[in-house]
């Protein structure tokens, strides 16, 4: 049985502008706009399911802001959850080293300190005797301990305080970045001890940023950002996904990331292979993603070339196109945040290709100005049939804003000269062509007819080669085409 | 196991848990204790000071000012300034009890109730000691015998921490929502002690105004002291009514108050 069971776990905290707990402001709010108190959600978990296992020792991870503390803290009763259901074994004790040494008063001598800050934790008055002498044993505090704490250093502050924490013996120990202050002698004391209660069979939790300390403790790796659980295992690949996160384009909105990409890692390649989020850039993804190299190869394009790739999705393409295209050189666009970064968390991560190799542009409006360079090729492979036409148009339109003069611009598509028919297409080797969604297939000449509108040229690539059957355009300035 | 997203406590929990918690209540009353009189000369005398001070403006204002000629006055405004004392000084730092301790209750769970418990705790173990030194003092210099009625002086005490600490679980749950709460006191401190009978007696109030005096709230157990130690006759049954209706109702308002919103404290301190 787990020790503590998170079930769909989220919690909202509430961001105050013009912060009240004043009278006055709830008064005057009555009556004007600009006195009444600003509340703005903020999610820091979201939907977070786990089980604890009674001796595990897991690592939490992720960046400033990512919901870490929060889960400590919801574990620990300081906080409670919004939705969702947090088991917590009963009768568990559970010690907390969120901050060392809460409540110390700096007039207090250490002994009355010990005292006082074993009594917060919940210990009676034998119990604090009992254990006193190892606590102060274990501070090597023992000559100070008649003095009062404003005269001792921050290391010996933060010595005792561990010390009584550590001495504290509870089932479930949290731990949330403490001597990530102290000295190194410190922090090899603090590991030391940690590696004692795992030995004892004990369950850690321990929030840290720093991945020497996770792999000296940890047997299992939790990767959190922005709330949700991006990562649940092994405590190397968990660490390779923190740096990917780490370096991965900051995301600000707060857009449900889909949930499917924790369930997704547990799955195997094969069963990876039907994943929604390859799903949504149709059938034979790798294939796809191969095949866009293969073609832009047999154009042209060299490693040294810039190239632009449209709607990149969960990044079938880029995990080839990154490893063959020099530094700097591969740049990909991406319109739908959930799939990219799915794609980010699963296809590189997997495939142990290094997103910063190139660049990658995610926004809702074809925003491409991020780019200062201009491209020799652009793709488009399969991203036209999940918009309408007016996003087309804007698409074509601002890839031709950073197409170099004889650059060229291709574009796959499900060509549909019937115009009343937008039923789906079903492709002999796999399911409907984009079976999440209704499909948008425009012939040829509607298609042609928009560009020429925009001032460009086009002309249709004869070559059958496209794994899904899409056909291909050559979009180019002008009418060079 | 145990589910954290339901609500924290119920009554009988919590006052289970701070029983549970008893040493850590009453480490926080001794350590209150120590600073205040730690590295000061005089130590716990000062604390005496200050109501003897009182006591001596008063008994100069109304005696020899206003020329009030009630016997024993000493007396009866010293049991009415420590009770008063008592209860203004708890009040007062209740209003910070929980708001003041951010980075305790986010670091830390422990029940909340414990905080302004500990505040009148702290308290009245002054009024204890203050009342230790000069009870006997007066008993022995007014003359006044021992009497079947001074045995329900520690029941009425008992009321009035527990009327106390009900308000202390209102305050400082309050505060934490609105801090004006802090200025709101010092101004209803200040009616309250007019119309609480300390440097006047019951039986200067004109009879017609007595029924609302002994309404205000802590009316009943400061004339339960003055009856039972100086007049040595048993309170009478409006009393004994006012101090246990008091005490029950605040207790139970503030405990239940404590419970709907202590969840909240860590996010809004």
């Amino acid at each position: 049985m787990p020790i503590v069971e998170a079930r769909e776990v989220s919690k909202r905290f509430f961001l105050r502008h013009n912060p009240s707990g004043s009278l006055k402001v709830h008064f005057l709010g009555l009556f004007s706009r600009n006195h009444k108190e600003q509340v703005e959600e903020f999610w820091a978990l979201r939907d977070v399911s786990l089980r604890i296992g009674r001796g595990e020792s897991i690592g939490l991870i992720g960046r400033n802001g990512s919901g870490k503390s929060t889960f400590l803290k919801l574990i620990a009763a300081i906080h409670q959850p919004t939705s969702g259901h947090l088991l917590v074994e009963r009768g568990a004790r559970i010690g907390t080293m969120i901050e060392l040494g809460v409540g110390f008063h700096p007039e207090l001598t250490g002994t009355e300190n010990v005292a006082l800050n074993a009594a917060i934790y919940g210990l009676s008055q034998a119990e604090i005797e009992r254990l006193y002498p190892a606590i102060v044993e274990y501070s090597g505090l023992a000559h100070f301990m008649d003095v009062p704490l404003k005269n001792y250093s921050s290391g010996m502050h933060m010595r005792l305080g561990f010390a009584i924490a550590a001495n504290l013996d509870p089932d479930l120990l949290l731990i949330d970045e403490v001597f990530a202050v102290g000295d190194l002698n410190f922090q090899r004391q603090c590991i030391r001890t940690l590696q004692t209660f795992q030995s004892e069979g004990k369950t850690l939790v321990f929030v840290s940023h720093a991945p020497e300390a996770i792999r000296s403790i940890c047997r299992r790796v939790c990767v959190l950002d922005r709330g949700r659980l991006m990562y649940d295992g092994e405590v190397d690949e968990g660490l390779t996904m923190y740096e990917r996160l780490m370096t991965a384009p900051v995301v600000t909105a707060d857009e449900p990331a889909p949930r499917q990409i924790q369930s997704a890692l547990d799955l195997t390649d094969a069963e990876l292979d039907l994943g929604w989020h390859r799903a949504a850039i149709g059938g034979k993804w790798r294939e796809s993603g191969e095949w866009q190299l293969q073609f832009l190869r047999a154009q042209g394009l060299e490693p040294h070339d810039f190239v632009l790739d449209v709607g990149c999705g969960s990044l079938a393409g880029a995990r080839v196109m990154l490893p063959f295209m020099d530094e700097h050189r591969y740049w990909g666009y991406e319109k739908d945040r959930r799939l990219f970064e799915a794609g980010v968390a699963i296809e590189l991560v997997r495939a142990h290709v290094r997103p910063e190799r190139g660049h990658l542009i995610v926004n809702d409006w074809f925003d491409l100005s991020e780019s200062p360079h201009q491209f020799r090729f652009a793709i488009a492979n399969g991203f036209w049939s999940r918009l309408p036409l007016n996003s087309i148009a804007r698409c074509i339109a601002a890839v031709l804003k950073k197409l170099e003069p004889g650059g060229r611009f291709y574009a796959t598509w499900f060509d549909n000269p019937d115009v009343g028919r937008f039923d789906p297409i079903v492709h002999p080797d796999g399911p409907t062509t984009y079976p999440d969604m209704d499909p948008y297939h425009y012939s040829y000449d509607v298609l042609a007819g928009v560009i020429r509108a925009l001032g460009a040229g086009v002309a249709r690539v004869a070559d059958g080669t496209h794994p899904r059957g899409e056909s291909i355009m050559l979009i180019t300035h002008g009418h060079a085409a | 196991m145990i589910d954290r997203s339901e609500p924290l406590d119920s009554f009988a929990t919590t006052l289970g848990s701070v029983v549970r918690y008893r040493t850590l209540l009453r480490k926080l009353v001794m350590k209150d204790l120590k600073l205040k009189y730690r590295g000061s000369v005089l130590g716990f005398l000062w604390s005496l000071v200050n109501p003897l001070v009182m006591i001596a403006v008063y008994y100069t204002a109304f005696t020899y000012i206003m020329h009030n000629t009630t016997p024993g006055f000493v007396f009866l405004v010293m049991l009415g300034i420590l009770a008063w004392t008592f209860f203004s000084a708890s009040a007062m730092m209740s209003t910070g009890a929980i708001a003041d301790n951010g980075s305790l209750l986010k670091s830390v769970f422990f029940p909340r109730a414990i905080l302004p418990t500990a505040t009148v705790l702290f308290n009245f173990a002054q009024y204890v000691l203050m009342a230790a030194v000069l009870l006997p003092l007066m008993l022995i210099v007014f003359r006044i015998a021992p009497a079947p009625p001074m045995l329900v002086y520690p029941f009425f005490l008992a009321l009035q921490v527990i009327f106390t600490i009900g308000l202390a679980l209102i305050l400082a749950t309050g505060t934490t929502f609105f801090r004006d709460i802090r200025h709101l006191l010092e101004v209803a401190l200040a009616a309250l002690f007019w119309t609480t009978p300390i440097v006047y007696d019951m039986s200067q109030v004109p009879a017609r105004l007595q029924p609302y005096i002994l309404a205000s709230p802590l009316s009943s157990y400061v004339v339960a002291y003055k009856d039972v130690l100086y007049y040595r006759r048993w309170p009478g049954p409006a009393v004994w009514t006012f101090a246990i209706a008091y005490a029950i109702i605040t207790f139970a308002i503030g405990a239940a108050l404590l419970l709907r919103f202590e969840d909240r404290f860590a996010e809004r301190v």
